[in-house]
């Protein structure tokens, strides 16, 4: 509830700053991601990549039977992730991440995120390509 | 963090400047200068469809996904897709041009308003050349000597090397612009169209940051570029796949 309450105020604070930086629009979501294949993946950040034209995040997730898979998932511009007030020390090294997004076509460990949920109940928004889509 | 979210917000709230008329130049023009907040236009024609296609045009337009957004592969959007990109962008006035700097993709226009006409010579581009000239209080920009390696929008509108793009801005007050295109393509359109919308100013404290579109396109170095629209728009009128819950 908590994390659902502090999204409801990022939205509020975006809506208020007339953001059009959370778009992308810089390569088609609907070609390249399945948006029928929602996916939230939790894992452990291996990787901050905070550079143009959007953040990749990679991180290690666990499977119940304890094997591990590398997976990447593609954020925002940090141009709009800056002016909302995220860095790349918003995300640690180690450090827990929960990413509600959607998966590649090509069937790879590659994810367009939604949003980033991080260990202390924090959620940054992602301003993903998904957002080209509509 | 609800707290700061919420300090944040009344922060950038006390950062929006209150509206009044639109300044003046000191040679008496309205001064379009300052940080605008201009927004991503998917489909810049969906005002005035069905557009007026030529046979070629609408071949175009349909064969629209055999091909990759030019912009996925950091091509620059060119004029006027430059105008209807996302990010800030801001205008530099003075007596003789007005400039234009663009976030996205680093790009910038100088547009003299001297009363010189096109270069008679330069090779066609992105860009393309504008000149510009004042109508009352409205920078009327005139561009031609395009290629035709860029796209009009996300939604894949196309032009042809023929294109011809008259943008007309006006500082309708001190916090907004109004901003039309008229594309003008004989080759695609058997007659000109034009759209328009406003664009507000960015929040006081807004800057142009840097957007460096080569130094990490992911997408494209490790082949997952597809084709289409970045709108994913099919040509019969509906969209690939289910779009992803809204979030603006």
């Amino acid at each position: 509830m908590r994390h659902a309450s502090c999204f409801v105020l990022s939205l509020g604070l975006s809506a208020s700053l007339g953001l059009s930086g959370t778009l992308s629009a810089h390569h088609s979501f609907a070609a390249e991601f399945d948006g029928n294949k929602p996916i939230t993946l939790r894992g452990t950040v291996t990787k901050v990549d905070w550079r143009s034209p959007h953040i990749w995040i990679y991180l290690d997730v666990k499977a119940a039977d304890g094997t591990v898979t590398a997976w990447q998932c593609e954020g925002g511009a940090p141009n709009a992730l800056t002016r909302q007030g995220w860095t790349s020390k918003t995300f640690t090294i180690g450090g827990e991440v929960i990413v509600d997004g959607w998966e590649a076509k090509d069937g790879t460990h590659t994810c367009n995120a939604k949003t980033w949920s991080l260990g202390d109940g924090r959620r940054v928004l992602a301003g993903s390509s998904a957002e080209a889509a509509k | 963090m609800k707290l700061l979210l919420l300090i944040a917000a009344l922060a950038q709230a006390a950062a929006q400047q209150p509206d009044g008329p639109a300044p003046r130049a000191a040679d008496g023009h309205a001064d379009l200068s300052g940080v605008w907040n201009k927004t991503l236009v998917v489909n810049t024609s969906k005002a005035v469809e069905p557009l007026p296609f030529t046979p070629d045009g609408l071949k175009a337009f349909n064969e629209v996904w055999n091909h990759i957004d030019p912009t996925s592969r950091c091509i620059f959007p060119g004029v006027p897709r430059v105008n209807t990109s996302p990010y800030p962008m801001q205008i530099v006035q003075t007596a003789d041009k007005v400039v234009f700097l663009y976030e996205y993709m680093h790009n910038f226009r100088v547009v003299y308003t001297d009363g010189r006409g096109h270069r008679p010579s330069w090779e066609p581009s992105l860009l393309g050349d504008s000149i510009g000239r004042w109508d009352g209080d409205t920078l009327v920009i005139d561009t031609v000597n395009f290629t035709d390696r860029t796209w009009l929008d996300d939604h894949g509108d196309r032009h042809s090397d023929a294109l011809h793009v008259i943008e007309r801005w006006r500082r309708i007050s001190a916090n907004k612009l109004h901003y039309e295109e008229t594309i003008d393509d004989p080759k695609f359109y058997t007659k000109p169209w034009t759209v328009g919308w406003d664009i507000p100013i960015a929040p006081k404290d807004w800057v142009l940051m840097e957007y460096p579109c080569t130094d990490n396109n992911k997408d494209l170095y490790d082949g997952h570029l597809q084709n289409g629209p970045l709108d994913g728009s099919l040509r019969d009128g509906t969209a690939i796949g289910k779009p992803a819950p809204p979030r603006r």
